[in-house]
């Protein structure tokens, strides 16, 4: 009976702490992306696209799928570990169905509107749809369950069919798509295992995310484990980390918790913009104007407040709660993706293809080539492609897992050690620690010492005495893309009640060393030929790795640590764009980018 | 003569003329038409109300719900006469709509058979690369970062030397982020994060002897290829259900296109060139 007991609580333990009984104990990094739409999203499909789940999943393996623009798409420099398809839940399915004579949905007045070849007719009919969405009422002659369950069937069956345990990890999930006065709530959803509701909760059961997240309670209550990831926070107006609940009411630790509790983590780039920080909320970055989003989604509205869209304002208003309150809203790690409405996520500056099928498949159509006959000093863009041409190429998420099945990635993303690139495959390990030894950064066991004596990306890291904890920082380049040029550290901590914030360089490329006052590396004169895009040579490093400490580091101060490291600067997608169709890039958008990824954080937690 | 030229040109006899034709076809076919049926059907009136009910946010009174079928029926009516008269000719819009929804009904045209066993294997044996699982290697490393190293050659030799006489290899070499040892891996996964030149030199090399210096996209290494497992065909019992949808696919597409060609041979078809 007690030997039984004993066993039953190892197992327990074995499974919650997401120890596989198999791989590697130091964990390998798979990277993905776990937000894809395809032909079953009600926008997808008014874009002209076609691929199915299946296509989306193939493209992830490999294989080449098609774009609605006319031509094929191919991940060229390797394939993805995992996948997950999010289509839109609201109205999945339907726009598909209202374009098959045999559905009764065709014979909706404005369904011909929808697939016409005139585009007011379809930006009207399309208005219908998006109305519906802002405000989170159902159009009822399109509120057809049976069409939106055997969509989500498909999405299902696709998953569970295209996922190789070992080789390849999918996952059940779809979108919900609040938007609230067209305010960016979206969330994806991602289901653990092979159980999932028979249809998504989606925005049109409520636009508000706390009705979400008690629906997600619900279903890990029946044994389905499931996670959601907000995206987009900048184009959310600043209301995605608002300092209330939904309704205006002040937060408390239950709201807290079930924030917590449902969303362990946030995207924090991808095709529409990065929402890692703004210029506005972080003067003294120099490095805080990457792929900035100032709009709302899908229209030309600008967004007005900053604070409360972006995760670093949103990490430091959790660590004010944290001190004020005892409850900390806003604890995440984070994570990249592509959000394409092709199936197929363009992650490549320089084979870049858009992300709404025929509105952005093309140079001219993207603000990277001027239309024939047209100068850029006579062109004026269209409202959408000025959009358009101030997206970013795709962002991918990367995890420290024991292996590549479901069950080990999930605990990952659930615990946190993930982290987010712009789309290179650089790999980046974090963790913090008091035993850290010296020298460590040298030692072949440096990983494996590294989680014994210390925590990874993701993780608390308690108060001991008066200690000054270390941080072991490492990052390695993506041998398809540039090299590296230095690894940072932003902190942010609390100071007389208040959240502050500062960038610290702590590895530097080129046998460079950061400056002692004002922690940043020299120039490594690391140079991009805008007529070609070549870079300089033997300029920046493989790797980088320091073992670090907190030059101001108080042990009464709450904080968070988070590692961002660049690349060297390389052409953006808009250059090479120009630079096939022969014309000068476009004056009004940046040249050159610098590729980078952003560790999840490591909180330190003082006593009380 | 100057009063008809500009007689010809004048728009609003056009529309008179070509109004009075209309009329005059119009009452010719009207007999013809005397019995043809239109019939809105209760759902079509249920999605009327609904619809209505989007646009005004509340539900159609009696006599709005009537006034909405009355304009359904004047648009099928209009719709109708308009095919009649050949309105739809040379009409992009609706062409496209027709050609759509003939791909639609064409998918069903050609259904597809179940496929014989004897089907299935030949289509097996045709597409063998497809069910082949690739060589697959294990190999072990060690990794020199050529930032570290003044004397890269110099210590990678004499690491090798070592390895040679059986030093532990987890202590040879520079600390690196990928793992040390691999299992299972085929030539496509170690070019993805090594480079072709690594997975040249690991895959020719003989297994159970340290090699090197290698180069990849990283750096420097040793290598030691532990075993190859030759690349062998999948038994056609293990993924004949994969076989089948794949069968089916081909098929699908093959009687689509021959659906096509057979549609086609019922025309003349002239494409002119030059302008």
């Amino acid at each position: 009976m007690r030997t039984t007991m004993l066993a039953g609580t190892v197992a327990a333990v074995l499974f919650a702490t997401g120890v596989a009984a198999e791989g590697n104990p130091d964990r390998n990094a798979y990277f993905g992306d776990l937000h894809v739409h395809t032909k079953l999203s009600f926008d997808a499909y008014i874009f002209n696209v076609r691929a199915t789940p299946d296509d989306a999943y193939r493209y992830a393996k490999g294989e080449s799928v098609h774009h609605a623009a006319g031509y094929d798409v191919r991940l060229t420099d390797a394939p993805l570990d995992f996948l997950t398809v999010t289509d839109h839940s609201e109205y999945l399915g339907i726009v598909p169905a209202m374009n098959d004579p045999k559905h009764p949905l065709s014979k909706i007045p404005y369904a011909p509107d929808l697939f016409s070849t005139d585009p007011a007719k379809i930006t009207n009919a399309f208005q219908q749809l998006g109305a519906s969405l802002r405000s989170g009422k159902y159009l009822p002659e399109l509120k057809d369950f049976d069409t939106m369950r055997s969509a989500w069937r498909t999405i299902i069956e696709s998953a569970d069919r295209n996922y190789v345990p070992g080789k390849f990890t999918t996952f059940r999930g779809y979108e919900y798509t609040s938007a609230p006065d067209g305010q960016n709530l979206h969330r994806n959803v991602i289901f653990a295992g092979t159980r999932a509701p028979d249809l998504p909760f989606t925005a049109l059961e409520s636009q508000n995310p706390e009705e979400l997240w008690r629906w997600m309670d619900q279903q890990r209550k029946q044994g389905i484990e499931v996670l959601a990831i907000p995206h987009n926070s900048n184009g959310s107006d600043g209301r995605m980390f608002q300092r209330t609940q939904f309704d205006g009411r002040p937060m408390d630790r239950a709201y807290a918790e079930l924030r917590s509790r449902n969303e362990p983590l946030t995207e924090i780039t991808q095709v529409k913009g990065t929402s890692e920080t703004h210029p506005s909320l972080s003067p003294n970055d120099e490095w805080s104007s990457f792929e900035i989003m100032d709009t709302y989604i899908g229209s030309a509205t600008k967004v007005t407040k900053f604070a409360g869209g972006y995760v670093r304002d949103a990490l430091k208003t959790g660590l004010e709660f944290d001190r004020a309150q005892g409850f900390n809203p806003y604890h995440f790690g984070f994570v990249g993706a592509s959000d394409t409405h092709n199936a197929a996520g363009s992650f490549e500056e320089n084979r870049y293809f858009g992300k709404v099928g025929i509105l952005d498949g093309k140079p001219e159509q993207r603000g990277s080539a001027p239309p024939a006959g047209k100068t850029w000093d006579n062109y004026e863009p269209a409202a959408s492609v000025a959009r358009y041409q101030t997206w970013g190429s795709a962002g991918l998420t990367g995890v420290w897992a024991e292996q590549n099945t479901r069950e080990s990635i999930f605990a990952a993303l659930r615990r946190k050690e993930t982290f987010a690139t712009s789309g290179t495959r650089m790999r980046v390990r974090f963790f913090a620690g008091y035993e850290l030894p010296d020298g460590l950064e040298n030692r072949h066991d440096m990983v494996s010492q590294s989680y014994a004596h210390g925590v990874p990306m993701g993780s608390d890291l308690l108060q001991r005495g008066t200690r000054a904890p270390r941080f072991l920082a490492w990052a390695l380049r993506d041998p398809h893309s540039g090299w590296l040029q230095r690894v940072q550290i932003v902190k942010g901590w609390v100071e007389d009640g208040k959240a502050q914030e500062r960038v610290f360089d702590v590895a530097c490329s080129d046998g460079l060393t950061p400056d002692k006052t004002t922690h940043r590396c020299g120039d490594n004169g690391a140079t991009v030929d805008l007529r070609t895009c070549a870079v300089s040579e033997n300029k920046g490093a493989v790797e980088l790795r320091t073992l670090w400490s907190d030059p101001t580091f108080d042990p009464k101060q709450r904080a968070f640590y988070y590692v961002r490291v660049l690349e060297n600067p390389s052409c953006r997608w808009s250059t090479w764009d120009a630079i096939r169709a022969g014309v000068e890039p476009n004056p009004k958008l940046a040249k050159t980018i610098q590729e980078r990824a952003w560790s999840s954080p490591i909180w330190y937690v003082p006593q009380r | 003569m100057n009063f008809l030229r500009a007689a010809v040109r004048e728009p609003l006899l056009h529309f008179v003329l070509i109004g009075a034709l209309l009329f005059a076809v119009t009452a010719l076919r009207q007999k013809q038409s005397e019995h043809a049926e239109i019939r809105i059907t209760a759902g079509e009136v249920a999605q009327l109300a609904a619809f209505w009910e989007t646009q005004a946010q509340r539900k159609p009174t009696a006599e709005e719900l009537q006034g909405a079928i009355e304009e359904r029926i004047d648009e099928e009516v209009l719709a109708r006469e308009a095919v009649r008269l050949g309105l739809d000719r040379d009409d992009v819009i609706v062409r496209r709509r027709l050609a759509q929804k003939m791909a639609f009904v064409s998918d069903d045209l050609a259904v597809v058979a179940e496929p014989s066993e004897a089907e299935l294997r030949e289509y097996f044996d045709a597409h063998r690369e497809t069910y082949t699982t690739p060589d697959l290697y294990a190999l072990r490393h060690v990794y020199f970062n050529p930032e570290r190293h003044t004397t890269l050659d110099a210590d990678a030799q004499r690491a090798l030397q070592r390895l040679t006489r059986g030093a532990n290899a987890d202590e040879v070499g520079d600390p690196f982020m990928l793992p040390r040892e691999l299992a299972d891996v085929s030539r496509d996964d170690i070019v993805r994060d090594f480079g072709s030149s690594f997975a040249d030199a690991v895959t020719g090399s003989t297994p159970g002897t340290w090699n090197g210096p290698v180069r990849s996209s990283f750096g420097v290494h040793l290598v030691k290829l532990e075993s190859h497992t030759p690349a062998s065909v999948a038994r056609f019992e293990d993924v004949r259900d994969i076989v089948r949808d794949a069968f089916l696919v081909q098929k699908q597409r093959e009687a689509n296109v021959a659906l096509r060609t057979r549609l086609r041979q019922q025309y003349k078809i002239i494409v002119e060139t030059g302008s």
